[in-house]
């Protein structure tokens, strides 16, 4: 095994050089694209977002991703599961952001928490999601780690939104990132991310 | 020989359904005689199974099944084989059976409970059953006391008795007994028809808390229902696990799949999400698992080609998460979306779930009109809605929602819905508060109330 093979393993930094063999999805935001590694949203890991409240434009980050998804051509006919969202995500909406509504399934367990990791296990491993969007209030770090395991296997997107508590711990995600809002920005706060160093990105508000 | 008295062929003999007892003399029965006592339901277990022998399978309760062999002979090619079959299926579950042919289902029945030799020609009948007690014929304890005081002791000394004293004394019905063992009279049966509904039931010695054990049993009835399923090439989709408790009601779980299987893989993963799920109010002392109504089967036809023809469009696997997801959350706990030609918020998306849920197809809001989904483009929609607006505090000059809200400067005014009791006179503004949220509060134009239903995230 050459030096090359090894590094392009996903998990190996190489510096500002760039970040071989980790697939990518487009942000949509270019500043955004700018400063992540392969420029975009990591494809087959995790990514932890810790918004400062709801109703921030957390959401809005993501639609040009889940637009791609939605109507590209790489996961026809795969799912984008809300696991748990706090609140009902508007189909008119999303369909205005250009997602299509039929791909879209929301899941409410019965009893949040081990019920969560378990319903997004489970998404990942069914090969049948493009992406899985979760709101997990508690998880140690054993479970994080088998979802991360869970997302790498099945190149699934996995975005897991946090309270804000979480940020003092470790975590193993691949990208980890803290939301505020100003008037009419997005300060995106990178806290953790695989091959570049953390920074502060600020957004213009999609309207 | 006896000839039936002209009082008793009066009588109307007992209509037989066509093609039963019509071709009698052509008949050859065969009778399974179990010698323990067995359940009803067990019974009716061996019959359905009997049914790959043979199209004519009779229950003989308490103890016994009747076959009519005739017509399978030649497949099987002969008696023997047809009943090493059984044997070989029976011996499994029961120690001690007996089976017995005869021209006739009684004689055959009576004959096996006392392990006769098989009798292939009627004429004989007479011969083989006549040195049979008595007992065999499962007739009331005091008709059997009866013809023993009168010195009585075999179905030989029965047909040596005058009919109509017989009959006068002993009773009309046995004599019809005697004239259908001995194949004078027509013996119709009902067929069996194998229940359509699986229902299967697993008993536990003691009271079980533990779930792996009740995992172990649904497998077995999983594969109960996959064996019920194929003989009589059905599929399921309604399904209920039951658990009994010593001292109160069973506890019942429905589940309802995305489409008829019949595999026993998409059977069980569901069934065992649901029964993990499942609260166990006290110890289960049995388990059942209830299929209603089950479809006929439907296979796909395999592509010509083989796996090539299927690469390129290969359908994802979607069915089985929603399966999964739905055993362990229930059917409201998964849902998708569909979109509505509705003005009113609340109203411009579908919940989807049940049956919905399965076929993308009608689900992407072809009946939207066009021109409220251009008003939609228009106008600003949160990607969040409240399931129910929230009604804010109002501050003293100023509306208040996590702290001072800063209002947007045009309302979007929706008026709709006076026909349908659903009236609704609403002005939606964009509303800004202090943390940098932006919200979708309206004014209710009838009472001047405010609400929150939204929240741009």
């Amino acid at each position: 095994m050459s030096v090359d093979e090894i590094t392009l393993h996903p998990g190996i930094w190489k510096g500002r050089g760039g970040h071989a063999g980790c697939r990518t999805l487009p942000t949509g935001f270019a500043a955004l694209d700018r400063y992540l590694p392969g420029g975009g949203w990591p494809r087959d890991a995790l990514t932890e977002i810790v918004p400062d409240r709801y109703g921030i434009g957390e959401l809005s980050l993501l639609m040009p991703a889940l637009a791609f998804l939605s109507v590209g051509t790489g996961y026809p006919g795969h799912w984008i599961v809300w696991i748990d969202p706090p609140f009902i995500p508007y189909a008119p909406a999303l369909e205005r952001s250009g997602i299509e509504p039929d791909r879209l399934l929301m899941v409410r367990p019965s009893v949040p928490g081990n019920d969560v990791l378990w319903a997004v296990e489970q998404a990942l491993r069914s090969g049948s999601c493009a992406a899985v969007l979760a709101w997990l209030e508690s998880a140690n770090d054993r479970a994080l780690r088998r979802l991360q395991l869970g997302a790498e296997e099945n190149a699934c997107w996995t975005v897991l939104f946090r309270p804000g508590a979480t940020l003092r711990r470790s975590s193993p995600a691949a990208l980890r990132l803290r939301l505020s809002a100003a008037n009419a920005v997005i300060r995106v706060e990178i806290i953790k991310c695989r091959g570049a160093r953390p920074g502060t990105v600020v957004l213009e508000r999609p309207a | 020989m006896l000839q039936p008295l002209t009082h008793l062929s009066r009588e109307p003999a007992p209509r037989a359904p066509p093609g039963i007892a019509a071709r009698r003399e052509e008949r050859l029965w065969t009778a399974v005689c179990l010698a323990d006592t067995v359940t009803r339901q067990e019974l009716e277990s061996l019959a359905a199974w009997c049914d790959r022998i043979t199209p004519l399978v009779c229950l003989a309760p308490p103890d016994g099944l009747l076959l009519e062999v005739r017509g399978s002979l030649k497949l099987f090619g002969g008696l023997e084989a047809i009943e090493r079959e059984l044997t070989a299926k029976i011996a499994v579950h029961r120690p001690s059976f007996h089976l017995c042919a005869a021209p006739t289902p009684l004689g055959a029945l009576w004959l096996a409970r006392r392990q006769g030799a098989n009798v292939l020609e009627t004429s004989a009948l007479a011969g083989s059953l006549g040195p049979l007690p008595l007992w065999v014929t499962h007739w009331p304890e005091d008709t059997l006391t009866l013809l023993n005081e009168m010195g009585v002791r075999s179905i030989g000394d029965c047909l040596r008795l005058p009919r109509d004293g017989f009959a006068r004394r002993v009773g009309r019905c046995h004599l019809r007994d005697l004239d259908r063992a001995l194949g004078r009279r027509s013996d119709p049966r009902a067929r069996f028809e194998k229940p359509r509904n699986f229902s299967s039931r697993i008993e536990f010695p003691n009271e079980i808390e533990d779930r792996e054990i009740l995992g172990a049993a649904l497998g077995t009835m999983v594969a109960r229902l996959v064996d019920s399923l194929r003989s009589h090439q059905r599929q399921a989709q309604k399904l209920e696990i039951i658990l009994h408790h010593a001292n109160r009601p069973p506890t019942v779980s429905g589940l309802e799949l995305i489409e008829p299987v019949h595999e026993a893989s998409r059977l069980f993963d569901p069934l065992a999400a649901r029964l993990e799920s499942m609260v166990l109010p006290a110890p289960v002392i049995a388990v059942g698992l209830r299929v209603g109504a089950p479809g006929p089967m439907r296979m796909k036809p395999p592509a010509l080609f083989g796996e090539k023809g299927q690469a390129a469009g290969r359908p994802v696997p979607k069915a089985g998460l929603i399966e999964r997801l739905r055993g362990r959350f229930g059917m409201e706990g998964v849902c998708g979306f569909g979109l509505a030609a509705e003005h009113r918020p609340e109203l411009g998306w579908t919940r989807l779930t049940g049956r919905l849920l399965e076929t993308s197809s009608g689900r992407k809001g072809e009946h939207c009109e066009r021109a409220v989904m251009k008003e939609r483009r228009l106008a600003a929609r949160p990607l969040w809605i409240l399931p129910s607006p929230l009604p804010l505090p109002q501050g003293v000059s100023r509306l208040r929602c996590r702290g001072p809200l800063r209002m947007g400067l045009e309302p979007e005014r929706i008026e709709s819905g006076w026909w349908d009791d659903g009236d609704v006179r609403r002005d939606y503004f964009t509303a800004s508060a202090s943390q940098g949220e932006k919200l979708w509060v309206y004014q209710d134009r009838v009472t001047h109330e405010w609400f929150l239903h939204g929240l741009f995230g």
